[in-house]
């Protein structure tokens, strides 16, 4: 085989193999956690313009735009990024008015009442978590500003309970373990149908 | 030498006929508390103020009078330092964070020794933003009037200090404002914590890091962290705000209980030794006492010398004003 040919069929081979594993992630898109009030899921990806102001205006830098690898439909709508910030829409700098809502030209992010907000929730890998493994670290409960969100077992590990958690992002945020702990699911998220 | 504590003991005691400086506030020792004979030759020992109040006396008495039985804030603080106040202002509910009033009685103290600078810093919990923290709490409004810069220190570069008697960690990044002050006073609350039992003075100075070393401090031994950090930025002088006090959770959502109490000191291990006891008692824990021997922050503080933990070697002046 000369060296030519080897690189084009190694070439294909190697495109083959990566798209196999993103096209059907790009067809189907990946379960994403939104603003809150984002409208659902089809209504949003059809209303929204891409124009990228509510990521611009959220204060932690929670709100980033989807990548192609979060769905072809998705890409450039907002999605929460618990990494990079948590939601302050139920405590913090949006408690008054989520500004990502007061921002969009479109009305596909919608005022909700914060009271009545569930974006997701937060899951737990209790292998990395460190109170889990023994340590001393809570910081997720002393974080949490919903009460009842995480309890605690013998005062010392964390249980979350997916139905009273809002998926704010706080805890996922400010998990300390390395990789982190916790992570954000749209898991019982509720959203507006339409404005 | 017993001599020499007795005479100690007398001086204390005579801090009973002191001076009002106000005609309205009368102060009355109620108890003092040394153990002279079992303080051994080498042993130190330390001194811890409490300033209880009745409900009509505010915190800027209370801050005075505790400030004075330490011996005058002109004496304590060096003139033309610079000084860093070092609230707790890690939330953004009031009641998690310290009383703006207290750290503005505070700063209003410390002008009379007429520092070069009064800088109010902290970096809030991770995930919280420092400058909402300030406002929302009123701390930046209360404390600014009072006479002190505001500084988010995450704003900071970090300069990393070497910790020679760390046994957890060698050296830690602490924020550039911290590094430059030559007088630290620490302003916390006295809370309850879920993962060090609680959040006093030495808990509080975990303020000074930037946020990947509060997620270090984690990851390695908390505790440990804590009272190796202190050996090198330790508090000059501590005022514990413990006007209304959080018991049963926190550092979040516990139990706010009214003392209407200072607690201060220039030693931070006795100040959170005795200010422990306290929020202990106010829960109605049958053994308070033990509980603070149980406080592994606090007595990994005592090993490494930061300060004194033993009761026994603590003296506690009481004082009420009414």
């Amino acid at each position: 085989m000369k060296r030519r040919e080897f690189l084009k069929l190694f070439g294909v081979g190697v495109a083959v193999i990566s798209l196999s594993d993103i096209l059907p992630r790009v067809i189907k898109g990946k379960e994403l956690v939104r603003p809150p009030g984002a409208l659902v899921e089809d209504a949003l990806n059809a209303v929204c313009i891409r124009c990228a102001r509510c990521a611009q205006i959220c204060p932690t830098g929670a709100i980033v735009l989807a990548s192609l690898s979060d769905g072809f439909k998705e890409l450039g709508t907002p999605r929460i990024d618990a990494l990079r910030g948590p939601c302050e829409r139920v405590q913090g700098r949006c408690e008054g008015q989520a500004k990502c809502a007061e921002i969009c030209p479109t009305r596909a992010i919608l005022q909700v009442d914060r009271r009545a907000l569930k974006m997701g929730s937060a899951i737990i890998n209790a292998d990395r978590c460190m109170a889990w493994r023994g340590g001393s670290c809570l910081v997720c409960y002393e974080v949490c500003p919903v009460q009842g969100a995480i309890s605690l077992i013998d005062e010392a590990r964390p249980i979350f309970h997916a139905d009273i958690c809002v998926g704010c992002g706080r805890c996922v945020y400010a998990c300390p373990a390395q990789p982190r702990a916790l992570s954000l699911s749209p898991n019982g998220e509720r959203r507006p149908s339409s404005a | 030498m017993s001599g020499f504590f007795v005479a100690r003991l007398f001086d204390l005691l005579a801090t009973k006929t002191i001076e009002t400086h106000t005609s309205t506030v009368t102060a009355t020792v109620t108890k003092t508390v040394t153990a002279a004979t079992t303080v051994g030759p080498a042993s130190k020992s330390a001194r811890v103020v409490m300033v209880r109040g009745a409900p009509n006396v505010g915190p800027q008495a209370l801050v005075d009078k505790a400030l004075e039985l330490l011996g005058g804030v002109e004496k304590l603080v060096p003139m033309g330092v610079s000084v860093l106040v070092k609230p707790n202002v890690g939330f953004y509910e009031k009641d998690a964070v310290t009383d703006p009033q207290v750290t503005a009685a505070v700063i209003r103290s410390l002008k009379r020794a007429k520092p070069a600078r009064i800088v109010v810093g902290e970096s809030s919990v991770r995930g919280y933003d420092t400058e909402h923290a300030l406002r929302v709490t009123d701390m930046r409004g209360v404390a600014e009037e009072a006479g002190a810069e505001l500084r988010d220190l995450r704003k900071d570069p970090a300069v990393n200090v070497g910790l020679p008697k760390g046994r957890a960690i060698t050296s830690v990044d602490i924020f550039k404002t911290v590094h430059d002050s030559s007088y630290i006073v620490n302003i916390p609350r006295l809370k309850r914590h879920s993962a060090t039992v609680t959040t006093i003075c030495l808990k509080n100075m975990m303020g000074t890091l930037p946020d990947s070393e509060k997620g270090r401090f984690h990851q390695v031994d908390l505790s440990q962290c804590i009272a190796d950090l202190n050996s090198v930025v330790r508090p000059n002088l501590v005022v514990i705000d413990a006007t209304r006090a959080m018991t049963r959770r926190g550092p979040t959502g516990g139990t706010m209980v009214d003392l209407n109490l200072v607690i201060a000191s220039l030693d931070p291990v006795a100040a959170d030794t005795v200010a422990a006891e306290e929020l202990f008692k106010a829960e109605g824990v049958s053994d308070p006492r033990g509980a603070v021997g149980r406080i592994e922050h606090i007595q990994r503080a005592a090993e490494l010398g930061i300060g004194v933990a033993d009761s026994s070697k603590i003296e506690v002046l009481e004082v009420t004003l009414s």
